[in-house]
């Protein structure tokens, strides 16, 4: 992992200095606090339910979710190779799990903190007097970090595979809507095997049964590593594969 | 040379790139393979934890609960059919079918695997062809407002009513239609409870077997017809039960492992033989539910008699009436209508039989019912009321001749909230024989359960009073897979939606300062930048 901290640094310089991150931060912190205030209203104003639509339960987030990695990710090294930039990075003295790690961990970083404004919205509701239970706030935030690592994750190997940001992106989102509508295409399918052997990769249920509710359940968290750690290889091997092109 | 050695050259980096992109394709093979293996293993309930981080501990299930889960013998499929209330509790209806689905997810992942969860969709008000299939597997038609929880385990099968078994709501008033508006609220949540009670019931692994008394003009078991016991039948083997019948004429002692003995509607005597075996059967400890048809009873050897010395006179004839109330409100009286009466909360008692019903405000119908008079029985024993009839009943007696009265209160009739119901325990009584003793009730000892009112069982009338009857069954069975868990009242974390400064305040930070915060801070850093 030499060089971690290095390439680490560098994505995120690259995305905090350049125009895309702010855009789509000042974009996302609208569309959330806007539907959060229509879910505080709606709901009457418990703080508990709007914290679950902003972080699990709504379309919004769900399209966040799916669309905002890819675009975050489909730079990082499909453009790289399409400058050359990336046959610098590949001859520097790194590895390339280092590489791979540290772009994955920067685009996760710039999540972190778009989820984070739960932490505010929470903050405000409490200096306006609302009781909040921070405890469920963390969990939330901890499981949309944790799905997000799993779309960056796709996001990076499709970036890993073409030369083209806007193909990888593409690429990311099919896929991303694929993992999401998972348990609803094999609902339909109608053959109740395959909707069973779905659930045990049902993306929105593991994040809506258990963090969301402030709940820590080890068997999600393996879950969502797990598989992002199988996208980062995929997007390892497919690095490696270009020495060899 | 150099031309000749190109196509080898070619030719070997291509069965490079072949092999690199077989082991690249095995390679990820492995991985995913090792991902799903780690996520299957995770899901392990001896590796597998859960960090409940709310203040209140609201995702922790009660040991009681948790004991249930990790004792359950087989898999348990829960089908959700939840679909809105009617005004004004549409809101609450949807709070509380958020904590119940909070509360099944909480209890699936408990279960270890074991605790299916089946998703309904109602949203358009009508359900699909598979779900409403679904529906009638769990003996039910429809799904009524708030809806309901089908658990299943099996062929057996219990439904859980959200209102009713998991919440109670009180309407209110709020258009102030009474006085000073009242909003509707939440008055009892106990949906662990109720959940966990549900999944006791259709997972114990006891089948203990019920006979019907036949050959006296009791209504038959088999029968689909109206005044059939069929869906009697299709309900008790639902709980778990096996049913059979007892003919006292192919075998005159009781089997050994029949649970509970049940004459619903005899019209003849029973012949003194099998009186008295049915007699010595129930005063060895065994179980015994009595329902007497609405008829005069014989005067001998019928479940009088059988009943009696065990502290409880069923009247001989006569049927309990009531008022009924016409459009007008005003007490009409003269019509066989004044056979049927609904027996509220004041009416039932607190007897694991009723308590259910009592605690969720639900009422018993009762038709053509005989009376029954609470006396003493044997040294010992407890004869309880388990439920009367309403205020202003009277004990109609038939005409001269006739079967029935004419449906008017006369002088000569007796008027009392009559007792129509009874439960009964004592010990086995000596001379009667060896104890019976059963596997789940280690000290023998007799239930009996004697319900006035026959007719309420038969097929035409008994989805009305369907949960009482098998609160009977079970209590006479001695199942007692009731598991109290206390509720809890989840914190309410609540905006004062009311004040506006406090709104208009959150509306500027959320939706204005903090994007603008956003957008500055990417301005800065693109004129630091440019400089």
């Amino acid at each position: 992992m030499r060089g971690f901290g290095a390439i680490y640094r560098r994505e995120l310089a690259a995305l905090f200095l350049g125009p895309l991150a702010w855009t789509l931060l000042c974009i996302a912190l609208l569309l959330n606090g806007y539907l959060f205030l229509i879910y505080l209203r709606g709901s009457g104003g418990d703080v508990d339910l709007a914290l679950r639509f902003s972080l699990g339960e709504s379309f919004v987030f769900w399209a966040l979710c799916v669309l905002f990695p890819p675009l975050l990710t489909m730079r990082m090294l499909s453009e790289e190779s399409r400058t050359g930039m990336l046959e610098y990075l590949l001859t520097a003295p790194v590895s390339d799990v280092a590489v791979i790690c540290g772009k994955f961990a920067a685009a996760l970083s710039f999540m972190g903190i778009l989820w984070g404004s739960v932490f505010v919205y929470a903050g405000v509701l409490a200096w306006q007097g609302a009781p909040i239970d921070w405890g469920v706030v963390c969990a939330s935030w901890l499981g949309a970090v944790l799905c997000s690592a799993l779309f960056c994750g796709t996001g990076l190997w499709t970036s890993s595979l073409t030369g083209t940001p806007v193909v990888a992106a593409f690429a990311a989102v099919v896929i991303n809507l694929v993992i999401v509508l998972l348990p609803l295409l094999a609902g339909l399918s109608g053959v109740t095997a395959l909707a069973i052997a779905s659930e045990t990769v049902d993306v929105p249920s593991h994040l809506r049964s258990a963090f969301v509710f402030g709940v820590i359940d080890t068997a999600y968290v393996v879950f969502f590593l797990a598989w992002s750690a199988f996208f980062l290889f995929l997007s390892t091997r497919a690095l490696e594969a270009r020495r060899w092109r | 040379m150099a031309l000749g050695k190109q196509p080898a050259a070619e030719s070997a980096g291509r069965a490079t790139r072949l092999r690199f992109g077989v082991q690249f394709a095995l390679a990820a093979f492995l991985f995913a393979l090792l991902a799903l293996l780690l996520t299957r293993l995770s899901e392990r309930t001896s590796v597998r934890w859960r960090f409940d981080w709310t203040r209140g501990s609201e995702n922790t299930l009660e040991p009681a609960a948790l004991e249930v889960l990790a004792q359950l013998p087989e898999d348990v499929t829960i089908d959700i059919f939840f679909r809105a209330a009617e005004y004004p509790l549409e809101e609450l209806v949807i709070r509380a079918q958020e904590r119940v689905r909070r509360l099944l997810y909480i209890l699936r992942d408990a279960s270890g695997g074991r605790v299916r969860l089946v998703q309904h969709d109602l949203s358009s008000g009508r359900l699909d062809e598979l779900s409403q299939t679904r529906l009638n597997e769990l003996g039910t038609r429809e799904v009524e407002p708030g809806g309901l929880l089908g658990i299943s385990a099996g062929k057996r099968h219990a439904l859980v009513k959200l209102r009713g078994d998991i919440a109670d709501f009180d309407k209110g008033d709020p258009a102030g239609m009474q006085g000073v508006p009242r909003p509707p609220s939440m008055v009892s949540f106990r949906g662990e409870e109720a959940l966990v009670n549900a999944l006791m019931k259709v997972a114990r692994n006891d089948a203990p077997r019920v006979l019907f008394t036949i050959g006296h003009g009791e209504y038959d078991l088999e029968s689909a017809e109206f005044l059939g016991l069929s869906k009697f039948k299709a309900a008790l083997e639902a709980d778990g039960f096996v049913v059979g019948s007892w003919d006292f004429q192919k075998t005159p002692e009781l089997p050994e492992d029949c649970r509970v003995l049940a004459s619903i509607g005899p019209v003849q005597p029973f012949a003194p033989n099998e009186f008295l075996a049915l007699k010595r059967y129930v005063e060895r400890g065994g179980r015994f539910v009595a329902m007497p048809a609405p008829d005069p009873l014989p005067p001998q050897d019928s479940l009088r008699q059988l009943a009696s010395p065990w502290g409880l006179e069923i009247a001989e004839k006569g049927l309990v009436c009531a008022p009924q109330v016409d459009v007008s409100g005003r007490p009409q009286t003269g019509n066989a209508q004044c056979g049927q009466q609904l027996v509220d909360q004041t009416g039932l008692s607190q007897h694991p039989i009723v308590e259910p019903l009592r605690r969720s405000g639900r009422r018993v119908a009762i038709l053509n019912a005989h009376a029954l008079d609470v006396g003493r029985g044997f040294p010992g024993s407890t004869v309880l009321p388990v439920l009367r009839a309403v205020e202003g009943s009277w004990l109609d007696l038939p005409e001269e001749g006739a079967k029935v009265g004419d449906w008017k209160p006369s002088a000569d009739e007796s008027r009392r909230p009559f007792v129509l119901g009874a439960a009964i325990l004592f010990p086995p009584q000596l001379g009667a024989g060896a104890p019976l003793r059963n596997a789940e009730d280690q000290r023998p000892e007799a239930h009996v359960f004697v319900f006035g009112a026959a007719m309420c069982a038969v097929n035409g009338n008994f989805e009305a009073d369907r949960d009482l009857f098998l609160n009977a069954f079970n209590w006479a069975a001695a199942r007692d897979w009731r598991v109290s868990v206390g509720a809890r009242v989840p914190e309410e974390h609540r905006l004062d939606m009311q004040d506006e400064s406090k709104v208009a305040r959150t509306n500027f930070a959320l939706v204005i300062a903090l994007p603008l915060l956003s957008l500055l801070l990417g301005l800065f850093t693109a004129w630091r930048r440019r400089r």
